[in-house]
């Protein structure tokens, strides 16, 4: 079985979802089960199907260049208990580069060889705040081999849009300010800053 | 003033020589983890919706001279429970993009910066430091501040024994 677990902190509506599904549609005919780790906490349930998985896909985003905290929590807690043959990564970065998610996947490299698992493959995907609405990363086909022929590849993966990074810089901001006026704020409300003689901080 | 994120019981915390006026968040910080909501950049930027310990934690951040990050290490990286007071320092950012190092990273909400210092303490071959230290630098280019300080210890002991110094 192949058990694809979403590492982001979201409920609904998170890249390191969009990535799974598009990932998904590469393993078919495979056993595939879907997991979410959103919080702290891992039912039993979960845990009794996820100690099953022989190759364990993990899709998360990056946190201030590492793993998110509940993420880090939960392959914690997981230590010594998940026995996956192999693992793989994908870690999205908001920020266009896919090789700034080169510490986050090496964290997750370690930590899976600590299980004595091999780790198969990792993709660092840039511009990742945008994966619902760009299309298919190449490199996801990519993974989705590897991990259907249980093979190791020597290195990490990362990937950057087709498109210039001024134009998602500008995109990416005004999305920003389109979300601030969503919520009744004008563009120069995003540089408040706290005043430490302010009793409203 | 210094701002110490740290994971250290309290009886070695309370060892260390710490010099400067400080503010410690540590594992009695009773906090939620970052659920990347963004309502920090977009509907009260620069402020956490969560209105728990965690709240005041990138309000410090601008005021300080000092980060300093002790940390056990794991696979690499911080432990969890620092990683969680360092993820809360997400509306210390502005969520537009600046190019440093040939890379996109924050713009700076604040114009003042700070010195970042790094304690790893927990035995780790030479790759899983490597990648610490990896990690040290990058976080470093993310707050725009200047090259850290980073130190390695086998144990709490040992980083109790060497600061003392």
């Amino acid at each position: 079985m192949i058990a694809l677990v979403n590492g982001s902190p979201k409920k609904n509506g998170s890249n390191s979802g969009v990535l799974l599904d598009f990932l998904e549609k590469h393993l078919a005919g495979e056993e595939i089960l879907r997991f979410q780790l959103n919080t702290w906490n891992i039912s039993p349930e979960v845990l009794d199907d996820l100690t099953r998985a022989e190759r364990i896909v993990f899709s998360l985003p990056l946190y201030v260049d590492g793993l998110p905290s509940h993420f880090a929590q939960n392959l914690l807690a997981l230590e010594g208990i998940l026995k996956p043959r192999m693992v793989f990564g994908i870690v999205n970065c908001g920020f266009y580069e896919g090789s700034q998610a080169k510490h986050a996947l090496g964290m997750l490299k370690f930590w899976a060889e600590a299980q004595s698992a091999i780790f198969g493959a990792g993709l660092g995907i840039g511009a990742g705040g945008g994966s619902s609405q760009l299309p298919e990363p190449s490199v996801i086909k990519q993974l989705a081999q590897a991990v259907l022929e249980n093979r190791a590849t020597d290195n990490f993966i990362y990937y950057q849009p087709q498109f210039p990074r001024w134009a998602y810089k500008a995109t990416a901001e005004m999305g920003w300010r389109y979300q601030a006026r969503q919520n009744g704020l004008k563009p120069h409300d995003l540089d408040w800053k706290f005043d430490p003689k302010s009793e409203n901080p | 003033m210094d701002l110490i994120l740290h994971d250290l019981d309290e009886q070695s915390f309370s060892t260390l020589p710490w010099l400067n006026t400080h503010i410690a968040f540590g594992p009695n910080t009773r906090l939620h983890y970052c659920e990347g909501c963004f309502d920090c950049w977009v509907k009260t930027p620069g402020r956490c919706k969560l209105k728990d310990e965690g709240y005041a934690i990138p309000h410090k951040l601008s005021q300080a001279e000092r980060l300093i990050i002790v940390t056990k290490l794991f696979h690499g990286g911080p432990s969890p429970m620092v990683k969680r007071l360092i993820d809360r320092c997400l509306p210390f950012f502005h969520p537009y993009f600046a190019i440093r190092n040939g890379e996109m990273h924050h713009k700076e909400r604040y114009p003042q910066s700070f010195k970042l210092v790094f304690r790893f303490y927990g035995s780790a071959g030479p790759a899983e430091k490597d990648l610490a230290l990896g990690w040290a630098l990058a976080m470093a280019v993310n707050c725009n501040t200047p090259q850290p300080e980073v130190h390695f210890y086998e144990n709490v002991s040992d980083l109790v024994m060497e600061v003392a110094k």
